[in-house]
């Protein structure tokens, strides 16, 4: 008997504490009563504070404590906000960021969590589940987030979600020749032992190709030139074989930003892989691959092995590859590798029916990382957090972050100094030694560094001139390509409701095109016997309800 | 009653362990309603709305079901089988080796494979069956004198490539059980088959053999409880457009679901996590009543 | 010990170390080619250029894998979590599989059931958290071994191998002298399990030291990481910036360097332990553990 009344209470207690232990763990918010410098006057709060923040460790960094991290230890004396740091390791960040979520056990900060640096749904949604706290009211006048709207009203725009609020803090950062991303490159020896020029149609790129395979341009006697090679799907980025060639027939934008492949054509929108033209880019594409001019490795090959066929062979063997940059196609991170610098890029291509465009992300440098600080609702002290995030976008506090200590790991450069910056005009400051270890904060962090600003205005390293190269080749031979930003899909929030149906439409939509563009292409499928087959698949998967769904989103967002 | 007094000290020893998975399995499980439930992170797990069979319904009418379960399902049943026969034969193998040094080198390489991790071991693979310079690619060309062979391209071959590597990472390890049981075989039974004279040969099969029988019917009922349960690391490295129809199982497509999400959409993974689950259990509790119907060692 | 063997015999055991031999070949060749792909130099190892033996030696990896803070402080992380895990898992579960084995155990079937049944089902990760963390154990080196200390898997192959090996008379003679069940057990059982101890010991000890995920799940602090945490983000990172945008190619170049630097060296060294560990463990496997048990 004894023994029946110690199991039931046992129970009692054990279902006790579950029950408390899955109720709701957000905190309530508590009264705001610090004290606040003026916006722009340091230190934030007299007395010293403390918040909590979930971080990434990535790179080099082994540590955010501020014993060991130099920026750490820079930002808390400037602010007198000491941060208790809650870290993930960056692979598993995604997985770490979700299960805080879900517990509902969250610190007062969130920064920059993975795989959100674009997803303004993600937002709205753990704004509306009272994740998030609201910020627009301490947007105010002397703050750098007030300057920054000042600057770029269209910030202002894409940040406010449609219930009015806006709760994430960008970061301005970005890459001029991140506007145009899919580019293919050229091994430039070989257009010139040939006596080629470079191809301006796919007609002209094909011959190209030829003679590649044909003619012996690597001069060994042997045939071991391939034309074409590319990476799988899901591997290297924007070295997939379909990103830069069916551009010429119809909008293909399949980076990680895009992956929808639709346009807005008066306001409606068009997805392109159930068009004629869709079709006829797989018919050149396979045109290629049956002539033997298209590696048969570029569906099935990982981004590693793709470099190792570019720069393993003593005598350079790949002929054309397309990719985001150098690095996506060479090792460049190897000094005595030096194959990367004799590829240049092939401008997009003009198809047969005259079209000719490339995927363009059109508010680079605004919209590339818009989560880069959350506060949350468990924070009880949201307006100091705010305040301690704008701090970051103070210019030198963000040159610092990124870009290191002054005299140390850069110097500012005087406009007569003759050196060259990666735009072609004057540099304005030039790199000394990468900042390296726990220097800064990898990068993960709101930063106002404006491309046109420093990126494009650092000096070009001349033993890697890469950025240089990128920059002349996107501004001469890309973006005159790329279509009007007004049929661009901009970066929008869904309702939560449509952010579910959307996430397994768009997943297994993906997956099939991905997966029919290597099988049409390779000859598994027919284009002509099996064309309505495939399309009647799209239907069935839901393309008309898809559609639906991002029109009434971008309806909702105009 | 009394047979409980009789055997406290049986309890005693059974109570810590007893208390871990209560504690630490049995009390989650109150959560496992999140796949009946529209969860909402602020209102936690049992505020949140009930929703019954929703998610689960969504899963069976999805597109993808068909495919991803059988592609699950598939590969499981051929790992499952592909598995059972060779730690039996390597542990048999090492235990009638006669010189000592050649049997723990054996063991030890063996043995060494399982602690290749997986993002290295999906590296490993694709290097071996790349087209042009792979080893085995190479190898099958010279016999067949096949040209422009990619495996990887082969949607069909996908589940060998997947399970051979796995019989050939983990059945070093998988052996030492046996290599165990092997070793506690009463050596007088196999002195008095000797003296029978019976031959190497016969005496592992009527010894050895026999001994290892009953784990392995006990490993195999609980490897079939994990049926649906690949893991999606392995498969999403292995996986490309072209071989998607065979490679493309519930893990990887729950994970690509969750990537793609916008929404904090807790309850679907849970509720197809559910799913796998109870399919394990009835594939357990089939196996299990075909092993004690044939007189083997059964888990209940 | 068995003296001339018959010409059968003879046969079959050459037959044996044929497989053998052609067994050790198939799996070695990977295994030596991540050897050398250690000892060589980082970039010839991404061009590809490494087959069999290694192409430039160098030490470059270890070096680096030893100066990299992090991983030492996993690698002593990770030994705590083994060290202290394997004692306590493996008592639990013998103490566990010993009841389970006895056929006059009150109630064997039920709590067979009920073990076997977690590992079918379970909560799910996200009510394991907070179960967790209610407890107080987040952030607490006790949240790597607590929650997973008790492997049902493990238990079931122990409780076989009891009701196999050990003898039912063993049971009733020790009955006849009085002997406690306490007594059986510490006294006799656990001296003839030599085998399984050891088996469940490498078992433990691999799966402590491979684990990561419950590092992922209740720990925030990075001093408290294990190896394979550290691991797994430097083999990884060269796949996670692939679809990010490039900001600083210097440093870029400086991750995938790191990355190539460190990756072979960083296998060979996270698995040495593990490895090390197997000779102790391969000693208990030796014949004749049972021999003398039934005597009078």
């Amino acid at each position: 008997m004894k023994k029946i009344v110690h199991v039931c209470l046992l129970t009692a207690l054990l279902t006790g504490l579950g029950t408390s232990a899955f109720a709701n763990g957000a905190k309530d918010r508590g009264a705001e009563d610090l004290v606040l410098s003026e916006p722009g006057t340091y230190p934030l709060v007299e007395e010293k504070a403390t918040l909590s923040c979930f971080a990434t460790l990535s790179g080099t960094m082994t540590s955010f404590e501020y014993e060991e991290n130099s920026f750490t230890k820079v930002m808390e004396d400037l602010t007198n906000v000491h941060i208790e740091w809650k870290v993930a390791t960056e692979a598993d960040a995604e997985t770490k960021f979700n299960l805080i979520i879900a517990s509902g056990d969250y610190p007062d900060m969130f920064m920059s969590p993975k795989k959100m640096e674009t997803n303004l749904t993600k937002i709205q949604v753990l704004g509306d589940e009272g994740v998030l706290t609201p910020l627009e009211s301490y947007i105010t006048e002397g703050t750098n987030m007030q300057e920054i709207y000042n600057r770029f009203p269209r910030l202002k725009n894409i940040l406010t979600l449609p219930d009015g609020h806006i709760y994430s803090m960008p970061s301005l950062t970005g890459a001029y020749h991140a506007q145009a991303q899919a580019k293919m490159w050229i091994y430039e020896p070989w257009l010139k032992a040939l006596g080629l020029d470079m191809p301006e149609t796919t007609a002209e790129f094909q011959a190209v190709l030829r003679a590649f395979k044909e003619r012996d341009p690597n001069g060994n006697g042997l045939a071991d030139e391939i034309p074409l090679v590319a990476s799988k799907n899901n591997s290297g980025w924007n070295s997939q074989i379909d990103t830069f060639l069916m551009s010429s027939f119809i909008y293909n934008d399949s980076s990680s930003y895009g992956h929808r492949r639709m346009l807005l054509e008066d306001g409606k929108v068009v997805v392109s892989y159930d068009k004629p033209e869709w079709r006829e880019g797989l018919r050149y594409m396979k045109g290629l691959y049956d002539e033997g001019l298209m590696a048969s490795e570029s569906f099935t090959q990982t981004k590693d092995q793709l470099k190792q066929m570019v720069d393993g062979p003593s005598q350079p063997v790949v002929g054309t590859v397309p990719g985001g940059w150098q690095g996506s196609i060479s090792q460049i991170s190897v000094d005595d590798n030096v194959r990367w610098k004799n590829f240049v890029t092939v401008p997009p291509l003009e198809g047969p029916a005259g079209y000719r465009s490339t995927p363009y992300f059109a508010d680079m440098g605004l919209t590339d990382r818009i989560s880069d600080l959350l506060i949350t609702t468990s924070c009880d002290y949201p307006e100091l957090a705010f305040r301690w995030g704008d701090t970051l976008y103070d210019p030198d506090v963000s040159m610092r972050a990124c870009w290191g200590v002054e005299g140390v790991n850069f110097e500012l450069l005087d406009e007569d100094s003759g050196i060259m910056g990666v735009d072609g005009d004057p540099a304005k400051f030039r790199v000394l030694e990468q900042p390296k270890g726990n220097v800064g904060w990898n990068n993960r962090h709101p930063r106002y560094l404006y491309f046109a600003d420093y990126h494009s205005k650092q000096a070009d390293n001349p033993d890697r001139p890469i950025e240089s190269v990128l920059y002349a080749e996107t501004h001469d031979k890309y973006l005159p390509y790329v279509p009007d930003a007004d049929s661009i899909l901009p970066l929008m929030a869904f309702s939560p409701e449509a952010a579910n149906e959307v996430a397994e439409l768009e997943t297994q939509l993906k997956s099939y095109v991905n997966e029919m563009v290597a099988r049409f292409v390779i000859g598994d499928a027919d284009l002509d016997a099996d064309w309505d087959d495939y399309l009647d698949e799209l239907n069935n998967i839901g393309l008309e309800r898809y559609v639906e769904l991002y029109q009434a989103a971008v309806d909702a967002n105009m | 009653m009394q047979q409980i007094r009789r055997a406290w000290q049986l309890y005693a020893l059974f109570a810590i362990p007893l208390l871990i998975i209560i504690l630490f399995r049995y009390l989650p499980m109150y959560g496992a309603q999140i796949a009946f439930r529209d969860y909402r992170v602020a209102k936690g797990i049992l505020a949140s709305p009930w929703v019954g069979g929703k998610h689960f319904l969504k899963f069976f009418r999805s597109n993808a079901f068909g495919r991803v379960v059988g592609n699950t399902f598939g590969i499981s049943l051929y790992a499952l089988i592909a598995s059972i026969p060779f730690p039996i034969i390597l542990a048999l193998c090492v235990n009638s080796t006669r010189r000592k040094g050649f049997r723990k080198t054996l063991q030890m390489v063996t043995y060494a494979p399982y602690f290749i991790s997986t993002v290295v071991m999906a590296g490993i693979i694709l290097q071996l069956l790349a087209p042009r310079t792979g080893l085995i690619t190479q190898a099958i060309v010279g016999i067949t004198g096949e040209t422009n062979l990619n495996i990887m391209a082969d949607s069909s071959v996908f589940k060998s490539v997947y399970v051979w590597s796995e019989v050939w990472q983990k059945t070093g390890f998988n052996s030492i059980i046996y290599i165990a049981i092997l070793s506690s075989v009463d050596p007088s039974l196999h002195e008095a088959a000797v003296v029978d004279g019976a031959s190497l040969l016969q005496r592992i099969r009527h010894i050895d053999f026999p001994a290892l029988i009953p784990t392995a019917v006990i490993l195999l009922i609980l490897n079939c409880g994990q049926i649906l349960n690949i893991g999606f690391e392995k498969v999403l490295l292995l996986q490309n457009s072209l071989n998607l129809q065979s490679s493309e199982i519930i893990s990887t497509y729950v994970y690509k679901i969750g990537l793609a999400s916008s929404a904090l959409n807790f309850s679907y993974p849970s509720a197809i996590g559910l799913f796998s689950s109870a399919v394990g259990l009835v594939m357990i509790a089939l196996v299990n009543w075909v092993a004690s119907r044939l007189g083997e060692e059964s888990l209940w | 010990m068995v003296t001339t063997l018959s010409r059968k015999d003879r046969l079959f055991t050459a037959f044996n170390a044929f497989v053998g031999i052609c067994i050790l070949v198939l799996v070695a060749y990977p295994l030596i080619f991540i050897l050398s792909a250690s000892f060589s130099n980082p970039s010839e190892v991404a061009a590809g250029h490494v087959r069999l033996w290694p192409v430039k030696p160098s030490l470059m990896g270890y070096r680096a894998v030893f100066e990299h803070q992090n991983v030492m402080k996993g690698f002593m992380n990770s030994g705590i979590y083994l060290v202290l895990g394997t004692l306590c898992s493996v008592t639990a579960t013998l103490f566990a599989a010993y009841p389970l084995s006895r056929k006059d155990f009150p109630g064997r079937k039920f709590f067979t059931f009920l073990f076997t049944f977690t590992m079918i089902f379970s909560g799910g990760i996200i009510p394991t958290y907070l179960v967790v963390r209610s407890f107080g154990l987040v952030d607490t080196r006790a949240a790597m071994i607590l929650p997973t200390m008790v492997g049902v898997w493990n238990v079931i192959v122990a409780r076989t191998y009891f009701s196999t090996t050990i003898p039912g008379d063993l049971l009733d003679a020790s009955r006849i002298d009085g002997a406690s069940d306490f007594l059986f057990f510490f006294k006799i059982v656990l001296p003839l399990s030599g085998p399984i101890v050891a088996v469940l010991g490498l078992f433990y000890a691999v799966e402590y030291w491979n684990s990561f995920f419950n590092a992922l799940l209740y720990l925030n602090e990075p001093d408290l990481f294990p190896l394979q945490l550290v691991l797994r983000n430097i083999l990884l990172s060269s796949e996670i910036q692939q679809n990010e945008l490039i900001m600083n190619v210097e440093e870029i170049a400086m991750r995938q360097g790191l990355h190539d630097l460190l990756k072979y060296a960083l296998i060979v060294v996270s698995s040495v332990p593990v490895l090390a560990i197997y000779p102790f463990v391969q000693k208990h496997f030796v014949k004749g553990v049972m021999v003398g048990s039934l005597k009078g």
